[in-house]
């Protein structure tokens, strides 16, 4: 961020800082933005308008959300059925699978957004099973290989209490020790 | 050929001295941990993959010519040992390799943060009580607000996500953490300052002595009488509470209601 500034004011160019700060924080280097908006260092213009929802009643309880009048919001979309108690596991997730599948057949974009990976572990299960079922997953499975990020932050990455047998190191800069970035390992032979 | 993950480096242990060694084909070498900022740790996992599969890129990367970008939602219409192909965002068809394929995992879910930029018509949530703990405002907000159409959100404690969503889910920078914290402290001292100024009235007045002329409790305690202040938007660090511990201690020692001197009779520090 400061190089940002540094290079801008340099250059004589225009920053932009775009976002919205109630919504999910950015990395950390993006947090300036809601830095200044909070100690009003630069002048901001800010949309008040909510274009995405179609229903002025949805709208109207997401702009409650994003002016932080989070009750009120959650009231209202509850009151429009948006909120669904079920507490049954099975009978919950075979509900919002039916509809996701519905929503597939139908041509309608359909996103599961969970709180946490292990929920989405839960749905995906459940759901791939009934897009077995129905037809829409067919063929062969394969299991594929795939890297899961730790997130471990720069200072966790410089503490070697942090590595364990089996974690997989990709490069993205070339490094001393000979390393090269990740996207060079198709020229490796396997 | 076969996996990407074959071709990465992998920790193998660390040496005695903490030394974090990496090995790839059998060839070991030392990784040097001040080069940190070049690279990032991840574990081996894999997911089962089928034609038909939605699947999320997890990293930006390159297959083919075709430049993958995080966060995308791929369609899988085929897959081999040499090649996957799957259909993009665009509507366009991409080919690839299985070796260059680490980055990728099951995209029927992606969490709030994965969600945010994308708008479907219809957003469908799954947040049982299990998963209160990475509810908050900000996530409601963002989850709910996906959808174009309609959202639908699956809980079993609708009582239970109210509490949790009106969570803010702030990020403190250091200086404001510290702003809060000096706040907080210095109301705390104003609250102990007006409770000690009421007890030494009350035991005055218990020995019949009439406050003397100065500011009335209202008028030196505008608000209450004793009231507490909001907490800050963080607990306070251990090292905090000891000193407002101890400065409690000493405004105590410093102001304790002493015995009123009945010869002379007046009242003490009003």
């Amino acid at each position: 961020m400061r190089w940002t500034i540094d290079f801008a004011s340099r250059n004589a160019c225009r920053v932009i800082l775009s976002g919205d700060t109630r919504q999910h924080h950015s990395v950390e280097r993006g947090d300036a933005l809601r830095v200044l908006e909070r100690v009003g260092a630069v002048s901001q213009v800010v949309l008040t308008k909510i274009f995405r929802q179609l229903d002025p009643a949805q709208r109207a309880a997401i702009y409650d959300l994003s002016e932080g009048e989070t009750d009120r919001g959650f009231d209202k979309l509850k009151d429009l059925g948006a909120i669904v108690e079920i507490s049954d596991q099975a009978e919950r997730l075979q509900k919002l699978s039916e509809k996701h599948l519905q929503a597939l057949k139908d041509g309608v974009t359909s996103l599961i957004v969970t709180p946490t990976h292990e929920e989405g572990r839960t749905v995906t299960t459940v759901v791939r099973d009934q897009m077995k079922q129905e037809g829409l997953i067919t063929g062969q499975e394969h299991v594929v290989g795939r890297l899961q990020k730790l997130n471990l932050s720069e200072s966790q990455q410089r503490d070697s209490m942090n590595y364990e047998h089996g974690c997989v190191v990709v490069f993205h800069k070339r490094s001393r020790g000979g390393f090269r970035p990740g996207e060079q390992m198709g020229s490796f032979p396997t | 050929m076969g996996s990407g993950l074959a071709n990465k480096w992998e920790v193998s242990r660390r040496d005695h001295d903490g030394t974090v060694i990496v090995q790839r084909h059998g060839q070991e070498k030392p990784l040097d941990l001040d080069t940190a900022q070049n690279f990032e740790v991840y574990a081996a996992a894999t997911t089962p993959v089928a034609p038909g599969d939605q699947l999320r890129i997890t990293s930006n990367f390159r297959s083919n010519g075709d430049r993958f970008i995080n966060n995308e939602l791929v369609k899988v219409l085929s897959l081999d040992e040499q090649k996957m192909v799957v259909s993009r965002g665009n509507g366009k068809e991409a080919v690839i390799s299985r070796r260059d394929l680490v980055h990728v995992d099951q995209g029927v879910t992606v969490t709030s943060y994965s969600s945010q930029s994308k708008g479907p018509d219809q957003m469908l949530c799954s947040a049982p009580v299990r998963s209160f703990g990475a509810v908050d405002r900000k996530q409601f907000y963002v989850t709910m607000s996906r959808a174009r159409r309609s959202m639908h959100l699956y809980t079993d404690s609708i009582d239970g996500l109210r509490e949790a969503v009106c969570r803010t889910g702030e990020r403190l920078s250091a200086v404001e953490l510290a702003n809060d914290a000096e706040a907080y402290l210095q109301q705390m001292q104003e609250v102990l300052a007006r409770n000690i100024f009421q007890a030494k009235r009350t035991a005055n007045l218990q020995h019949g002595i009439e406050p003397p002329l100065g500011p009335t409790l209202k008028e030196a305690a505008p608000e209450q009488d004793a009231v507490r202040p909001a907490p800050p938007r963080r607990i306070l660090e251990p090292g905090d509470a000891a000193r407002l511990a101890e400065l409690r201690r000493q405004a105590m020692e410093r102001d304790r209601p002493q015995r009123p001197d009945r010869d002379r009779g007046h009242s003490i520090g009003m």
